[in-house]
């Protein structure tokens, strides 16, 4: 299929123009990805519950197979470990490819449900005062009185390990 | 001759009160407060539904109307930054979140912010304040929710589905407020009622609680505890418990702005509730 030279150029300039405005789209978007595989995945308001397969617990530590875990397969996603009969309460977050950080997934100052803003590279609780941690767990802004537990995690052969004690 | 002066008395009394019908202003019509350049719309006579629900601690349910019998004038916007600037010029005030010598104030929120923001870090003495200087007033809760809602029946002030074109959220303003009338106004011409930043109201003559939800507020959620809220609960719904939480009532944040009231009338039965004293006086 052969193009003139002018429909070369027309058809070039409306890439370029769509391609630049990507970023802009990306950043104003983020916060409402479209969910359309069957995977829940998280954004600044809403976490999922990690995957029952994926878990395996210990004494005194956490094992998660990321291999049967596709809510924190992409970096930038975050999964909450809610096991109330363990006394388990976390939030588990993959940061960039390979990383992945392990807090408690309830604020400090009312016991409300954090999310990851991937946006901010920060957690925020979700009620109405939304305090603001980093991924330190410190608190960066809000009324939370002190900051978030960080569990150690470990990484090897796509298996996490997570100290609790 | 007794008749010819009753007629005459009638007819004189018709003119009085067509004349009175005749100044009232037109829904939506504006007004501009010279002192801090608000422009107010009007907000027509009418009624707005207030009470507590029965619950653990309110174990008598209340439901009352508060009228407004000649309707009022209410901030178009939420109050900018260059306006309460121009009041601290002014005045010299110092905000109570300044005096404590807090991290972030109205002047540095932790995001960036130009003077067509809605002014934050604002405590509800901060604005009862600036009322005060601006010769207007801080709406009560029936007003602010009557302007709100805009004579709608809908489920939202904009109809029965949810539509982002009307409140800034957190999952579409990103890291702070949004510019004031940004998004579309209620049918009566306000803007940001729901959404971008709370709005101080006075609930007792002593006490404030904020209405409209905010910008760091999510547009709904559910988790497995069945917990929900959502902006626009948060705007109508929140305080109707008593005795309001004290999270609720925190003072001096990134999402704690105002607006203001010019009432020309009084309005009847104006408590929220009557019999029950102020959390601050028990």
């Amino acid at each position: 299929m052969k193009h003139t030279r002018r429909e070369f150029i027309q058809h070039s300039t409306m890439s370029v123009g769509l391609v630049a405005s990507l970023p802009l789209f990306q950043t104003a978007c983020t916060c409402m990805q479209a969910q359309k595989s069957d995977v829940q995945v998280s954004n600044c308001c809403n976490t999922p519950t990690l995957e029952k397969e994926s878990l395996y617990i210990g004494d005194k530590t956490l094992l998660i197979d990321l291999s049967k875990a596709p809510s924190l397969q992409q970096p930038g996603h975050a999964a909450f470990v809610a096991e109330d009969e363990n006394n388990i309460q976390l939030i588990v977050i993959h940061t960039r490819k390979g990383t992945y950080l392990a807090l408690s997934r309830f604020c400090t100052h009312g016991m409300q449900i954090l999310s990851f803003n991937q946006e901010q590279n920060h957690l925020q609780c979700n009620s109405f005062n939304h305090s603001v941690f980093g991924l330190d767990g410190q608190v960066l802004k809000g009324p939370a009185p002190k900051p978030l537990q960080v569990y150690p995690t470990q990484l090897a052969d796509q298996k996490l390990h997570i100290t609790l004690a | 001759m007794i008749n010819k002066i009753f007629i005459l008395t009638l007819l004189a009394l018709l003119q009085t009160i067509s004349v009175s019908s005749n100044e009232l202003p037109r829904p939506g019509e504006k007004w501009t407060n010279p002192k801090d350049k608000m422009v107010f719309v009007w907000i027509p006579a009418g009624s707005q539904p207030m009470g507590f629900p029965k619950n653990e601690t309110n174990p008598e349910p209340s439901k009352h109307k508060v009228v407004f019998p000649s309707g009022f004038w209410i901030g178009r916007t939420e109050v900018t930054v260059k306006q309460f600037q121009k009041f601290v010029q002014e005045t010299g005030y110092v905000t109570e979140a300044e005096q404590a010598q807090a991290k972030y104030t109205w002047r540095s929120p932790g995001f960036s912010q130009t003077g067509s923001h809605p002014v934050v870090y604002m405590s509800s003495n901060d604005a009862l304040r600036y009322a005060q200087w601006a010769g207007v007033a801080i709406p009560t809760e029936a007003e602010w929710l009557y302007a709100c809602h805009a004579g709608t029946e809908t489920l939202y002030p904009w109809g029965d589905t949810w539509d982002d074109q009307y409140a800034w959220h957190r999952e579409n303003a990103g890291d702070g407020t949004r510019p004031v009338a940004r998004k579309k106004a209620n049918a009566w011409g306000v803007y940001d009622m729901v959404g971008n930043v709370w709005e101080w109201c006075v609930v007792f003559p002593n006490i404030g609680l904020p209405r409209g939800g905010s910008w760091s507020r999510c547009k709904g959620y559910k988790t497995r505890q069945g917990y929900y809220a959502e902006v626009f609960k948060d705007a109508v719904e929140a305080t109707l418990t008593f005795p309001p939480s004290p999270y609720f009532m925190a003072e001096g944040h990134d999402d704690r702005g105002f607006r203001c009231i010019l009432r020309t009338g009084t309005p009847i039965n104006p408590q929220h509730e009557m019999g029950i004293k102020s959390p601050r006086d028990q």
